[in-house]
Protein backbone atom coordinates (compact mmCIF):
# COMPACT_ATOMS: atom_id res chain seq x y z
CA UNK A 1 0.00 0.00 0.00
CA UNK A 2 1.44 3.04 -0.81
CA UNK A 3 2.43 5.94 1.65
CA UNK A 4 0.49 9.79 1.72
CA UNK A 5 2.47 12.76 0.17
CA UNK A 6 3.40 14.11 3.60
CA UNK A 7 4.76 10.32 5.46
CA UNK A 8 6.71 10.13 1.84
CA UNK A 9 8.44 14.00 2.59
CA UNK A 10 8.95 12.96 5.92
CA UNK A 11 10.64 9.95 5.15
CA UNK A 12 12.79 11.66 2.86
CA UNK A 13 13.71 13.97 5.48
CA UNK A 14 14.33 11.28 7.45
CA UNK A 15 16.72 9.68 4.96
CA UNK A 16 18.56 13.35 4.67
CA UNK A 17 18.52 13.76 8.38
CA UNK A 18 20.32 10.18 8.82
CA UNK A 19 22.83 10.75 7.18
CA UNK A 20 24.01 14.33 8.43
CA UNK A 21 27.54 13.71 10.75
CA UNK A 22 25.98 16.27 13.40
CA UNK A 23 22.85 16.01 15.24
CA UNK A 24 22.26 19.85 15.38
CA UNK A 25 22.33 19.87 11.67
CA UNK A 26 19.38 17.81 10.99
CA UNK A 27 16.30 20.62 12.52
CA UNK A 28 18.14 22.97 10.05
CA UNK A 29 17.88 20.45 6.60
CA UNK A 30 14.36 19.59 7.32
CA UNK A 31 13.63 23.08 7.38
CA UNK A 32 16.16 24.22 4.14
CA UNK A 33 14.05 21.09 2.25
CA UNK A 34 10.62 22.38 3.50
CA UNK A 35 11.26 25.67 1.91
CA UNK A 36 12.54 24.12 -1.00
CA UNK A 37 8.97 22.57 -1.48
CA UNK A 38 7.58 26.08 -0.96
CA UNK A 39 6.09 28.01 -3.94
CA UNK A 40 7.48 30.87 -5.15
CA UNK A 41 11.37 33.01 -5.21
CA UNK A 42 12.84 31.48 -2.83
CA UNK A 43 16.54 31.71 -0.76
CA UNK A 44 18.23 29.12 -1.60
CA UNK A 45 22.24 29.42 0.53
CA UNK A 46 23.58 27.74 -2.61
CA UNK A 47 22.61 29.40 -5.30
CA UNK A 48 23.50 32.21 -3.54
CA UNK A 49 26.51 31.36 -3.14
CA UNK A 50 27.61 30.02 -6.64
CA UNK A 51 26.29 32.79 -8.40
CA UNK A 52 27.51 35.94 -6.05
CA UNK A 53 31.25 34.41 -6.12
CA UNK A 54 33.66 35.88 -7.85
CA UNK A 55 37.62 34.34 -8.67
CA UNK A 56 39.21 35.07 -5.93
CA UNK A 57 42.42 35.15 -7.62
CA UNK A 58 41.28 38.20 -10.50
CA UNK A 59 40.00 40.21 -7.13
CA UNK A 60 43.68 39.07 -5.52
CA UNK A 61 45.69 39.96 -8.89
CA UNK A 62 44.18 43.47 -8.59
CA UNK A 63 44.56 44.11 -4.58
CA UNK A 64 47.38 42.81 -3.71
CA UNK A 65 49.21 40.74 -6.59
CA UNK A 66 52.38 40.02 -4.78
CA UNK A 67 50.12 37.60 -2.47
CA UNK A 68 48.23 36.50 -5.47
CA UNK A 69 51.10 35.37 -7.01
CA UNK A 70 52.51 33.36 -3.50
CA UNK A 71 48.44 31.99 -3.78
CA UNK A 72 48.45 30.41 -6.79
CA UNK A 73 51.84 28.97 -6.10
CA UNK A 74 50.90 27.39 -2.99
CA UNK A 75 47.90 25.87 -5.15
CA UNK A 76 49.89 24.42 -8.09
CA UNK A 77 52.15 23.01 -5.46
CA UNK A 78 49.22 21.95 -3.18
CA UNK A 79 48.24 19.54 -5.67
CA UNK A 80 51.87 18.30 -6.69
CA UNK A 81 52.74 17.20 -3.18
CA UNK A 82 50.09 14.93 -2.26
CA UNK A 83 47.53 12.85 -4.04
CA UNK A 84 46.16 15.13 -6.12
CA UNK A 85 42.85 12.78 -6.63
CA UNK A 86 42.09 12.11 -2.73
CA UNK A 87 42.65 16.50 -2.35
CA UNK A 88 40.59 16.61 -5.46
CA UNK A 89 37.68 14.46 -3.36
CA UNK A 90 38.77 16.52 -0.48
CA UNK A 91 38.27 19.61 -2.08
CA UNK A 92 34.66 19.16 -3.72
CA UNK A 93 33.16 17.79 -0.24
CA UNK A 94 34.51 20.95 1.50
CA UNK A 95 33.02 23.06 -1.53
CA UNK A 96 29.79 21.37 -1.08
CA UNK A 97 29.74 22.06 2.48
CA UNK A 98 30.73 25.16 2.48
CA UNK A 99 27.55 26.24 0.05
CA UNK A 100 25.35 24.48 2.26
CA UNK A 101 24.34 21.79 0.17
CA UNK A 102 25.03 17.88 0.70
CA UNK A 103 28.31 16.07 -0.54
CA UNK A 104 27.56 12.99 -2.39
CA UNK A 105 30.39 10.89 -3.34
CA UNK A 106 30.62 10.04 -6.37
CA UNK A 107 31.65 6.62 -5.78
CA UNK A 108 31.35 4.00 -3.50
CA UNK A 109 34.62 5.27 -1.10
CA UNK A 110 37.83 3.17 -0.47
CA UNK A 111 38.35 2.42 3.14
CA UNK A 112 41.26 4.96 2.57
CA UNK A 113 38.97 7.66 1.17
CA UNK A 114 36.75 7.10 4.13
CA UNK A 115 39.24 8.21 6.81
CA UNK A 116 40.71 11.33 4.87
CA UNK A 117 36.72 12.94 4.13
CA UNK A 118 36.36 12.34 8.02
CA UNK A 119 39.46 13.81 8.99
CA UNK A 120 38.64 16.78 6.25
CA UNK A 121 34.89 17.51 7.62
CA UNK A 122 36.30 17.68 11.15
CA UNK A 123 39.18 19.98 9.83
CA UNK A 124 36.81 22.59 8.20
CA UNK A 125 34.20 22.22 10.85
CA UNK A 126 36.67 22.79 13.88
CA UNK A 127 39.94 21.79 14.20
CA UNK A 128 40.33 21.97 17.68
CA UNK A 129 37.75 19.00 18.10
CA UNK A 130 40.17 17.05 16.26
CA UNK A 131 40.95 13.51 18.23
CA UNK A 132 43.95 11.76 17.99
CA UNK A 133 42.52 9.29 16.72
CA UNK A 134 41.83 10.90 13.57
CA UNK A 135 45.35 11.03 12.79
CA UNK A 136 46.08 7.17 13.62
CA UNK A 137 43.42 6.89 11.11
CA UNK A 138 45.30 8.52 8.35
CA UNK A 139 48.39 6.75 9.00
CA UNK A 140 47.08 3.17 8.36
CA UNK A 141 47.03 4.37 5.07
CA UNK A 142 50.29 6.98 4.91
CA UNK A 143 53.33 7.95 6.00
CA UNK A 144 53.73 10.93 8.31
CA UNK A 145 54.79 12.85 6.26
CA UNK A 146 52.56 11.97 3.37
CA UNK A 147 49.90 12.70 6.44
CA UNK A 148 51.72 16.37 6.74
CA UNK A 149 51.77 17.10 3.09
CA UNK A 150 47.95 16.27 2.62
CA UNK A 151 46.96 18.35 5.53
CA UNK A 152 48.92 21.57 4.20
CA UNK A 153 47.18 21.24 1.12
CA UNK A 154 44.02 20.73 2.72
CA UNK A 155 44.87 23.89 4.47
CA UNK A 156 45.33 25.45 1.16
CA UNK A 157 42.32 24.22 -0.43
CA UNK A 158 39.87 25.00 2.62
CA UNK A 159 41.07 28.58 3.32
CA UNK A 160 41.08 29.80 -0.75
CA UNK A 161 37.48 28.14 -0.86
CA UNK A 162 36.13 30.56 2.03
CA UNK A 163 38.16 33.32 0.98
CA UNK A 164 36.21 32.73 -2.38
CA UNK A 165 33.01 32.43 -1.20
CA UNK A 166 32.86 35.77 1.21
CA UNK A 167 34.95 37.84 -0.92
CA UNK A 168 32.87 37.46 -3.58
CA UNK A 169 30.14 38.89 -1.15
CA UNK A 170 31.81 41.56 1.06
CA UNK A 171 33.80 43.27 -2.06
CA UNK A 172 32.11 45.89 -4.18
CA UNK B 1 52.04 18.91 27.34
CA UNK B 2 53.86 16.10 24.94
CA UNK B 3 50.74 15.37 22.52
CA UNK B 4 52.17 15.58 19.30
CA UNK B 5 50.36 13.53 17.04
CA UNK B 6 53.43 12.67 14.65
CA UNK B 7 56.15 12.36 16.77
CA UNK B 8 59.12 14.51 14.81
CA UNK B 9 61.59 11.67 14.30
CA UNK B 10 58.13 10.44 11.63
CA UNK B 11 58.87 13.23 9.34
CA UNK B 12 61.27 14.04 6.73
CA UNK B 13 63.30 17.88 6.92
CA UNK B 14 63.08 19.39 4.19
CA UNK B 15 60.72 16.93 2.35
CA UNK B 16 57.69 17.64 4.73
CA UNK B 17 58.43 20.14 7.84
CA UNK B 18 61.00 22.49 5.97
CA UNK B 19 60.00 21.38 2.39
CA UNK B 20 58.75 22.92 -0.71
CA UNK B 21 55.04 23.07 0.81
CA UNK B 22 56.27 24.75 3.96
CA UNK B 23 58.25 27.23 2.27
CA UNK B 24 55.67 28.25 0.29
CA UNK B 25 53.18 28.97 3.10
CA UNK B 26 55.87 30.75 4.57
CA UNK B 27 56.32 32.83 1.51
CA UNK B 28 52.55 33.88 0.98
CA UNK B 29 52.52 34.44 5.08
CA UNK B 30 55.33 37.09 4.32
CA UNK B 31 53.55 38.76 1.48
CA UNK B 32 50.37 38.86 3.39
CA UNK B 33 52.34 40.70 6.56
CA UNK B 34 53.95 43.49 3.85
CA UNK B 35 50.46 44.40 3.15
CA UNK B 36 50.38 47.49 5.21
CA UNK B 37 46.99 48.85 5.10
CA UNK B 38 44.94 48.07 7.95
CA UNK B 39 46.28 49.44 11.20
CA UNK B 40 48.19 46.97 13.98
CA UNK B 41 45.62 46.98 16.72
CA UNK B 42 43.06 45.90 14.45
CA UNK B 43 45.48 43.42 12.55
CA UNK B 44 46.11 42.02 16.08
CA UNK B 45 42.88 41.74 17.03
CA UNK B 46 41.73 39.81 14.10
CA UNK B 47 44.56 37.63 14.86
CA UNK B 48 43.66 36.76 18.23
CA UNK B 49 39.84 36.01 17.04
CA UNK B 50 41.82 33.34 14.51
CA UNK B 51 43.95 31.78 17.97
CA UNK B 52 41.06 31.61 19.59
CA UNK B 53 38.73 29.66 17.07
CA UNK B 54 41.44 27.41 16.32
CA UNK B 55 42.19 27.19 19.89
CA UNK B 56 46.36 27.53 19.16
CA UNK B 57 48.26 27.96 21.78
CA UNK B 58 51.24 29.06 20.16
CA UNK B 59 49.69 32.28 18.18
CA UNK B 60 47.26 32.89 22.00
CA UNK B 61 50.83 33.32 23.56
CA UNK B 62 51.96 36.34 21.53
CA UNK B 63 51.77 39.87 21.19
CA UNK B 64 52.28 42.10 18.18
CA UNK B 65 54.70 44.36 19.05
CA UNK B 66 53.66 47.26 16.51
CA UNK B 67 50.32 46.35 18.56
CA UNK B 68 51.37 46.92 22.15
CA UNK B 69 52.74 50.00 20.66
CA UNK B 70 49.26 50.83 19.33
CA UNK B 71 47.73 50.83 23.00
CA UNK B 72 46.52 46.68 22.80
CA UNK B 73 46.29 45.29 26.20
CA UNK B 74 45.14 42.35 28.12
CA UNK B 75 41.73 44.23 28.60
CA UNK B 76 40.99 44.51 24.84
CA UNK B 77 42.24 40.22 24.68
CA UNK B 78 39.22 39.46 27.44
CA UNK B 79 37.16 41.44 25.17
CA UNK B 80 37.54 39.69 22.00
CA UNK B 81 35.95 36.22 22.77
CA UNK B 82 32.21 38.63 23.32
CA UNK B 83 33.36 41.11 20.72
CA UNK B 84 29.58 41.74 19.52
CA UNK B 85 28.63 42.73 23.19
CA UNK B 86 32.13 44.56 24.07
CA UNK B 87 32.54 48.48 23.16
CA UNK B 88 35.08 47.95 20.43
CA UNK B 89 34.65 50.64 17.78
CA UNK B 90 32.21 49.48 15.24
CA UNK B 91 34.78 48.82 12.57
CA UNK B 92 36.52 46.28 14.96
CA UNK B 93 33.14 44.70 15.89
CA UNK B 94 32.39 44.45 11.97
CA UNK B 95 35.89 43.15 11.21
CA UNK B 96 36.00 40.26 13.59
CA UNK B 97 32.54 39.50 12.38
CA UNK B 98 34.30 39.30 8.88
CA UNK B 99 36.94 36.70 10.65
CA UNK B 100 34.18 34.41 12.08
CA UNK B 101 32.27 34.54 8.35
CA UNK B 102 35.41 32.85 6.37
CA UNK B 103 36.37 30.30 9.39
CA UNK B 104 33.06 29.11 10.57
CA UNK B 105 30.12 30.19 8.20
CA UNK B 106 31.03 31.64 5.00
CA UNK B 107 26.79 31.92 4.78
CA UNK B 108 27.14 34.86 7.39
CA UNK B 109 29.30 36.74 4.48
CA UNK B 110 25.54 38.64 3.57
CA UNK B 111 24.76 41.57 2.32
CA UNK B 112 24.50 43.48 5.69
CA UNK B 113 27.92 42.70 6.57
CA UNK B 114 29.05 43.86 3.17
CA UNK B 115 27.40 47.24 3.96
CA UNK B 116 28.88 47.33 7.49
CA UNK B 117 32.88 46.59 6.21
CA UNK B 118 32.25 48.91 3.08
CA UNK B 119 31.39 51.70 5.08
CA UNK B 120 34.68 51.41 7.28
CA UNK B 121 37.07 49.84 4.79
CA UNK B 122 38.24 50.12 1.29
CA UNK B 123 38.13 46.87 -0.89
CA UNK B 124 41.95 47.15 -0.15
CA UNK B 125 41.67 47.04 3.44
CA UNK B 126 38.64 44.49 3.50
CA UNK B 127 40.94 42.26 1.24
CA UNK B 128 44.05 42.14 3.50
CA UNK B 129 41.87 41.21 6.47
CA UNK B 130 40.64 38.18 4.25
CA UNK B 131 44.23 37.54 3.77
CA UNK B 132 45.29 37.82 7.76
CA UNK B 133 42.41 35.59 8.50
CA UNK B 134 43.59 32.87 5.62
CA UNK B 135 47.62 33.90 7.31
CA UNK B 136 46.36 33.01 10.78
CA UNK B 137 44.58 29.75 10.05
CA UNK B 138 47.70 28.25 8.81
CA UNK B 139 47.94 27.54 12.28
CA UNK B 140 44.75 24.69 11.49
CA UNK B 141 48.00 22.21 10.65
CA UNK B 142 49.48 22.65 13.69
CA UNK B 143 46.51 22.52 15.63
CA UNK B 144 45.22 19.91 14.17
CA UNK B 145 48.83 17.62 14.74
CA UNK B 146 48.99 19.22 18.05
CA UNK B 147 52.44 20.56 17.06
CA UNK B 148 52.11 24.40 18.23
CA UNK B 149 52.59 23.88 21.54
CA UNK B 150 54.52 27.20 22.95
CA UNK B 151 58.22 26.78 24.31
CA UNK B 152 58.27 29.32 26.62
CA UNK B 153 55.92 30.26 29.60
CA UNK B 154 54.99 33.95 29.20
CA UNK B 155 53.11 35.71 26.99
CA UNK B 156 55.88 36.87 24.13
CA UNK B 157 56.59 39.42 21.76
CA UNK B 158 55.83 38.77 18.10
CA UNK B 159 57.45 41.00 15.65
CA UNK B 160 58.32 40.90 11.59
CA UNK B 161 61.55 41.74 9.76
CA UNK B 162 61.09 44.62 6.46
CA UNK B 163 60.70 40.98 4.67
CA UNK B 164 57.74 40.08 6.40
CA UNK B 165 59.68 37.40 8.35
CA UNK B 166 58.22 36.17 12.52
CA UNK B 167 60.30 36.95 15.53
CA UNK B 168 59.72 35.96 18.77
CA UNK B 169 61.79 38.47 21.14
CA UNK B 170 61.02 38.98 24.80
CA UNK B 171 58.16 38.58 27.19
CA UNK B 172 55.06 41.02 26.38
CA UNK B 173 54.85 42.79 29.47
CA UNK B 174 57.62 43.22 32.08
Amino acid sequence: MGLGLEQRFERYCDGIAGILSHADCEEPARWYIKGLMLSGERKSIGRGLIHNTVKLSERLESLHPEAAAHLDRLDALASQTTDGELLQLCTEFIRVNLEGRHWQPPRELSAREEVFISFTEQFMVAVSGMQPEQISDLLQFASADEVYGFINALYVADMTQRLDIVMGRVLS
Amino acid sequence: MNDLRLPPGQLTQGLSVGGPMDKAIAGFAAAVVRIRDVDPLLRELVRLRCAQIHDCRLCGSLRFDEALEAGFDEDMQRKIARYESSDFSPPVKVALRLCDAIIMTPSLADDNLRADLQQHFSDSQITSLCLDVMKWSQQKVLVALRMEAPPWETTTTLSFDAEGNPAFGKPAYS
